[in-house]
């Protein structure tokens, strides 16, 4: 469900049966990431198998949600409607905590539901700590972690 | 949306390695110098200036309008036959010395950022096997053909071909490197940046071309030539030689 004031019309995620979970706790305001449940490795994107030992049993983890941001980059239009009203904004990749490996797409945001321009591009900084927050949308966005 | 996933690695790896615009403005600068030798080029009048690429708009930073490709519609063909069948052709025949492609294990979708180290991508595995299939090295090669959508793939590519080290992708370009006389004249033609962008396609023929002698910026008696699609994403690369 599109949060109040933010356009219907940005994009919502597509799951496929290997990533359905990952939504579906996110949906709970919890981020897992898929692990082996043999040899515990993490790996993503969520995938039947794991690359480390070729297990097909996997289990998902909650991650503390802590994460650096490993690089951003800032979007200017031409894009799509609802993303160039917001332009510029963020796109910033965090590397996880647990698993600097894994690195997820987000938005640096002031707060949840925050719109994408929450915060000015300028204050982005490779490195930053961050926090992950979840919003009426289910989408994981980030904040700065508070110390 | 690739500009995107491109200005990720862009910005990560100028974090990383100290590379700078400048570095990307040389890339653009080079390929934009040779189309303007060339009359088929989209850019062939359109000369680029420092003060035009600096003050350019925004694409998605660190990108800018002039760190990425044209749009093209185009066509191109290249014939391939055998080594003996190639005597008897009305042309001089180019040979493929080496081909490779390259997809790193676990590589998922286009770009992966989801690896030990996502600025090392397929062209490190392309070239392991381009080169071991070859009898010379990066050194040895006298002009490339490297897949430009983005500026910043040269450097990686630089790197992940061998002809610097990692890291030194940026410096490499600087000092004319990549000019008319420099150490690695690049995409002659003018590039899928400022040629004409047909995935990569018009690198192949103008390699062939380079060799044969026909070039419209020909490197004086070149005799090898690499050609690369992209890196970041699955990708390939062949060596020619005349």
């Amino acid at each position: 469900m599109p949060a109040p004031g933010e356009s219907p019309s940005l994009l919502s995620p597509v799951p496929d049966d290997d990533g359905a979970p990952f939504w579906e706790y996110a949906a709970q305001g919890e981020l897992r990431v898929q692990a082996c449940a043999d040899c515990g490795e993490l790996r993503f994107p969520p995938r039947p198998c794991c690359p480390h030992c070729q297990s097909f049993a996997s289990e998902w983890r909650l991650m503390s949600g802590k994460g650096r941001i490993w690089s951003y980059v800032v979007p200017h239009p031409p894009l799509l409607p609802a993303y160039a009203e917001q332009a510029p904004y963020n796109v910033i990749v965090v590397e996880l905590a647990e698993a600097p490996h894994i690195r997820l797409v987000g938005n640096l945001v002031s707060g949840a539901d925050a719109s994408l321009n929450s915060l000015p591009p300028e204050r982005v900084r490779i490195g930053a700590k961050v926090q992950v927050v979840f919003g009426s949308t289910g989408l994981p966005q980030w904040v700065r972690e508070r110390t | 949306m690739p500009a995107d996933e491109i200005a990720m690695l862009a910005r990560r790896y100028m974090h990383e390695y100290g590379a700078t615009r400048d570095h990307l403005f040389n890339v653009a600068l080079a390929c934009r110098n040779r189309a303007n030798q060339n009359p088929a080029a989209m850019m062939y009048e359109r000369p680029l200036t420092r003060e035009m690429y600096m003050t350019s708009r925004w694409i998605s930073e660190p990108l800018c309008l002039f760190d990425n490709c044209l749009e093209t519609d185009g066509a191109l063909a290249c014939v391939i036959v055998s080594k003996e069948r190639a005597r008897d052709c009305r042309n001089t025949p180019v040979y493929v010395h080496s081909a490779a492609q390259g997809l790193p294990a676990q590589h998922h979708g286009m770009v992966n950022y989801w690896n030990d180290d996502p600025l090392t991508g397929p062209a490190w595995t392309a070239a392991r096997h381009l080169w071991k299939q070859a009898d010379f090295g990066p050194h040895d090669v006298d002009v490339a053909q490297i897949y430009d959508a983005f500026t910043a793939l040269i450097p990686l590519s630089l790197e992940g071909y061998g002809f610097c080290g990692r890291g030194e992708g940026g410096a490499f370009t600087e000092g004319g490197a990549l000019e008319m006389g420099g150490r690695l004249p690049l995409n002659t033609s003018g590039g899928g940046l400022s040629e004409a962008y047909v995935h990569g396609f018009n690198l192949i023929n103008e390699g062939v071309k380079q060799l044969r002698g026909t070039s419209t910026a020909q490197v004086p008696d070149a005799s090898t030539c690499l050609v690369t699609a992209g890196e970041g994403v699955p990708t390939s690369a062949i060596l020619l030689r005349n």
